[in-house]
């Protein structure tokens, strides 16, 4: 499959930007107007260069464009192609990938509205047209692709762009066979919840059980119900209204005591950090978070309690990822020896691709998930956005290795993952024939035809047929489009001379 | 979703070396991805894992993503979520 930019695709995705462009600057020209209005700025009388000039540009464009709309769907193209030049330049120019960067960031946010905003209305054009539609099978088997759609359809927080922007606040995320609950755990859930609430009130009765003693009492009975009932038990919680009650209190207890301590100077600052040596890990973190929002007000140097907090999250940060190590060493061990094959070759395949490991690692450091990173790969191997405009995104689907540049097991799986999401928010867009230009363009790009391509063939096709073409080319591989295309439009074949 | 908001500003570690970051990072991404894994492992049956196993060898990486995918098909997720699990026990703690 050809995925370089043919021309046309070339000038579509121009033609796109350049109708961006205009949506953009009209709407710096309204915002003028509205100040101008405020100031109630004389149109004959006063000056404002910038304004005219703008109105100037936005004529220029209108006369090369013509006066269409920007779609939903359009403006996304837009935003992500927009992305993918900026990461370009960030490359360029050196700027951390890792922490991101204003402007992408911008872009970023505005791409993840959007994509809710054309999901919300798939989901609702799917409903209308779920009973018309007996359309040919998708690029993945029907059964491959089930748990996507469910996801796409769960109702709030698993859609896919819910995901994106909720990840953030909520460690975990219920997954359609993955963390999907039973009653029983239900249940469990709310028994910890109510131990814990025990234990919170026992501590806020006894007034004179001392921090150190509280702290100690309530993180030795999480660590308790760790150790029974697993990490991931525990982790949940944090999604309970009820537990993040509990655990705005306890935290609210620890920065009392931290308020109620005097720290003015260096050496009550090593105190405290001595003191603090002795509390679960978990207090410390919190305790010195506090202190840290609060150096200003104590007049402490800055610097050096900056320096000096730092040194101490980091050592913790260091203790935990080392613990993390160790446990997955431990349940790596337990697996039999053909799983523990398999895991190495898995790991070491992911590893080799660099890329991979750098949408990884973004995706942690800005908490990014792993769509939007993958997505903007193109930018360092093209594909996707890359493609052009004039190509829908579904059509991504046919090969996602190639058009995302990554290999290796895992890799080309998230490719699939990652395209079927893509995908299926271009579909309304996609299945909707725009031109014959737009579909000679997915038709010779699909079946690698170069020019000269028999056009007369092609214009003896009537609406119904050039749709129904344009469907096909967009759910099928090329062999089966070629297959299609013998049996339902022969006159077509025979031109084609395949 | 708050970007200007980094695993850094997080954990409070905004102004560490970005060596330092880097090698958090790093090691940050093999625990995920290592989880990831061990998570695919427990679910997988024996026998699947000793023919994906051979195809390895056979360097068929295609048909074994193929493979996996019909099974694990929203490993993004998977990602994400153990992603965000391994956060939170950063902040958190064991």
């Amino acid at each position: 499959m050809n995925f370089e930019k043919p021309q046309n695709q070339e000038n579509n995705k121009e033609h796109i930007l350049e109708k961006y462009k205009l949506a953009e600057i009209e709407e710096q020209i309204k915002e003028r107007e509205k100040e101008h209005e405020e100031q109630e700025f004389d149109y004959y009388r006063d000056e404002d260069d910038d304004y005219y000039k703008l109105v100037e540009k936005a004529n220029e464009l209108k006369g090369k464009l013509g006066v269409g709309k920007l779609t939903k769907e359009e403006e996304l193209l837009a935003v992500g192609e927009l992305m993918s030049q900026r990461l370009k330049v960030m490359e360029e120019e050196g700027i951390n990938f890792y922490y991101g960067d204003e402007e992408y960031n911008k872009l970023e946010e505005k791409w993840n509205k959007l994509h809710k905003e054309l999901e919300g209305s798939e989901r609702s054009k799917k409903k209308e047209t779920s009973q018309e539609q007996g359309l040919a099978e998708e690029t993945f088997n029907q059964e491959s692709q089930k748990p996507a759609e469910d996801i796409v359809k769960k109702e709030p927080q698993t859609t896919l762009s819910d995901f994106e922007t909720s990840k953030q606040d909520s460690p975990l995320v219920e997954i359609k066979g993955s963390t999907e609950k039973t009653p029983e755990e239900d249940t469990e859930k709310q028994e910890f919840v109510n131990e814990l609430k025990d234990v919170l009130e026992k501590v806020n009765q006894e007034e004179d059980i001392p921090f150190k003693e509280q702290c100690l009492v309530i993180e030795k009975q999480m660590r308790e119900i760790r150790e029974e009932r697993g990490e991931d038990h525990l982790l949940s919680l944090f999604n309970d209204p009820e537990y993040a009650k509990l655990n705005v209190e306890r935290i609210k207890t620890i920065k009392e005591h931290v308020d109620s301590l005097s720290i003015t100077n260096e050496a009550e600052l090593e105190s405290f950090l001595a003191e603090m040596q002795e509390f679960p890990l978990n207090t410390q973190y919190f305790a010195l978070d506090h202190l840290s929002s609060k150096r200003k007000k104590l007049g402490l140097e800055e610097d050096l309690i900056s320096q000096r907090l730092e040194q101490e999250m980091q050592r913790m940060v260091e203790v935990r990822l080392n613990n993390a190590e160790q446990t997955n060493e431990t349940e790596k061990e337990k697996l039999s020896e053909q799983k523990q094959a398999l895991f190495e070759k898995l790991k070491a395949s992911f590893q080799d691709e660099e890329k991979l490991k750098k949408a990884l690692i973004f995706g942690i450091a800005v908490g990014a998930g792993l769509i939007i990173p993958i997505a903007s790969m193109t930018a360092f191997g093209g594909g996707l956005f890359g493609v052009g405009a004039g190509l829908s995104v579904k059509a991504l689907g046919i090969s996602p290795t190639l058009s995302m540049g990554i290999g290796g097991p895992i890799g080309t799986m998230l490719s699939f993952a990652v395209t079927k999401k893509i995908a299926n928010i271009g579909i309304a867009w996609s299945e909707k024939r725009k031109t014959d230009q737009d579909l000679l363009s997915l038709f010779k790009d699909k079946l690698e035809i170069e020019s000269p391509f028999p056009q007369e063939g092609f214009n003896q096709l009537n609406d119904e047929q050039k749709q129904a073409l344009n469907n096909i080319l967009i759910k099928e591989e090329k062999e089966k489009v070629i297959e299609y295309i013998k049996e339902n439009l022969p006159e077509f074949f025979d031109s084609l001379k395949l | 979703m708050d970007l200007t908001k980094t695993l850094f500003n997080e954990l409070g570690l905004e102004n560490i070396d970005t060596e330092e970051k880097e090698k958090i990072l790093e090691q940050t991404a093999d625990i995920v991805l290592e989880r990831v894994l061990l998570r695919l492992m427990n679910e997988l049956e024996e026998e699947d894992a000793k023919d994906l196993n051979e195809l390895l060898e056979k360097g068929k990486d295609e048909e074994v993503a193929t493979i996996l995918y019909e099974k694990f098909p929203n490993i993004d997720e998977i990602f994400n979520e153990e992603i965000n699990k391994f956060k939170q026990e950063l902040k958190h703690g064991k």
